[in-house]
């Protein structure tokens, strides 16, 4: 149905993205956890699921904010998660273990906190994927990975949470087109 | 327009006082609780079911102190709520740390 809000894949222009975008310095990225109240809601990046997992990666002050804060999940980040299961090599000695904990995770998350993103976030996070996979000279498995990226921090947006990531190169780059995201970097231990 | 019907959660704003940002949490918690008991079918809408029971008086000040201000409807029904609805995912999987090798990253 038209309407006068433009359409998702109208929401940013391609052509005014003609240069390769230089990461900026870590001190002008969202890294201070006290930017967001403690009751916030928080979606976690594929990576906080196993940074947690990991000996000592999770930095102490986002640990203490996931273990109490209301948590919704990417379906798109349980998605990574979940493409594991069939990429472990059955003959590698530590699959067993990496296999039942991944299960043990997708297991315990309730259904009713998944968020899956909507078209317009398809629609959207594509464009910039896109633009950036150009800006950027993206090798052809990496733009699928930020097209990933894109969609898990729209959902974010669409569902008023944090994100917590650690993926700094990546959010960087998407914060360029929606700095109104929320995002909570952290450096890994 | 926001594709998910999220209720904004209760925020405590920067330099309000630790109490004030831990009833805000604790509302936040007991709303996304209430709000997964929805969408399970579990609630029915209506506060139709009277109940009376004894509590220990400290505990119903414990409570509210925790929740901030509310009737004692409002913190029987939070109670209800976090003890059938509340998700405890986030402090299961910090407590997880070493079991994934320290070389493990995703393949996608």
């Amino acid at each position: 149905m038209p309407s006068d809000t433009p359409p998702p894949f109208k929401r940013h222009d391609p052509t005014a993205w003609t240069r390769t975008l230089a990461y900026r310095d870590r001190a002008v990225l969202p890294y201070d956890g006290a930017a967001y109240p403690i009751a916030a809601t928080l979606m976690l990046d594929a990576t906080v699921y196993i940074d947690a997992q990991r000996p000592g990666r999770l930095p102490a002050e986002i640990a203490a904010r996931i273990a109490t804060a209301p948590l919704l999940h990417s379906a798109v980040a349980l998605a990574e998660l979940a493409a594991d299961l069939g990429m472990l090599d059955p003959g590698h000695p530590n699959t067993p273990v990496v296999r039942t904990a991944i299960e043990a995770t997708l297991h315990r998350i309730a259904p009713e906190r998944v968020v899956a993103p909507s078209a317009e976030a398809w629609a959207e996070g594509a464009v910039i994927a896109g633009t950036l996979a150009r800006t950027q000279a993206l090798a052809r498995g990496d733009r699928r990975k930020l097209l990933n990226d894109a969609l898990i921090f729209l959902t974010a947006w669409e569902a008023n949470a944090v994100l917590i990531s650690r993926n700094k190169n990546d959010i960087d780059l998407l914060l360029r087109f929606r700095p109104d995201v929320q995002v909570l970097l952290y450096d890994v231990g | 327009m926001r594709g998910v019907k999220q209720r904004k959660a209760p925020s405590a704003k920067r330099g309000t006082t630790g109490s004030d940002a831990t009833r805000a949490l604790t509302r936040s918690r007991v709303a996304f609780a209430i709000d997964a008991l929805a969408k399970r079918g579990a609630t029915r809408g209506a506060r139709s079911h009277k109940l009376s029971v004894r509590v220990d008086p400290g505990l119903i000040a414990a409570a509210r102190a925790r929740l901030g201000e509310r009737s004692d409807t409002e913190l029987v029904t939070a109670a209800l709520a976090v003890l059938a609805g509340g998700d405890e995912f986030g402090a299961w999987l910090v407590s997880q740390a070493g079991r994934l090798p320290a070389d493990f990253e995703l393949a996608f």
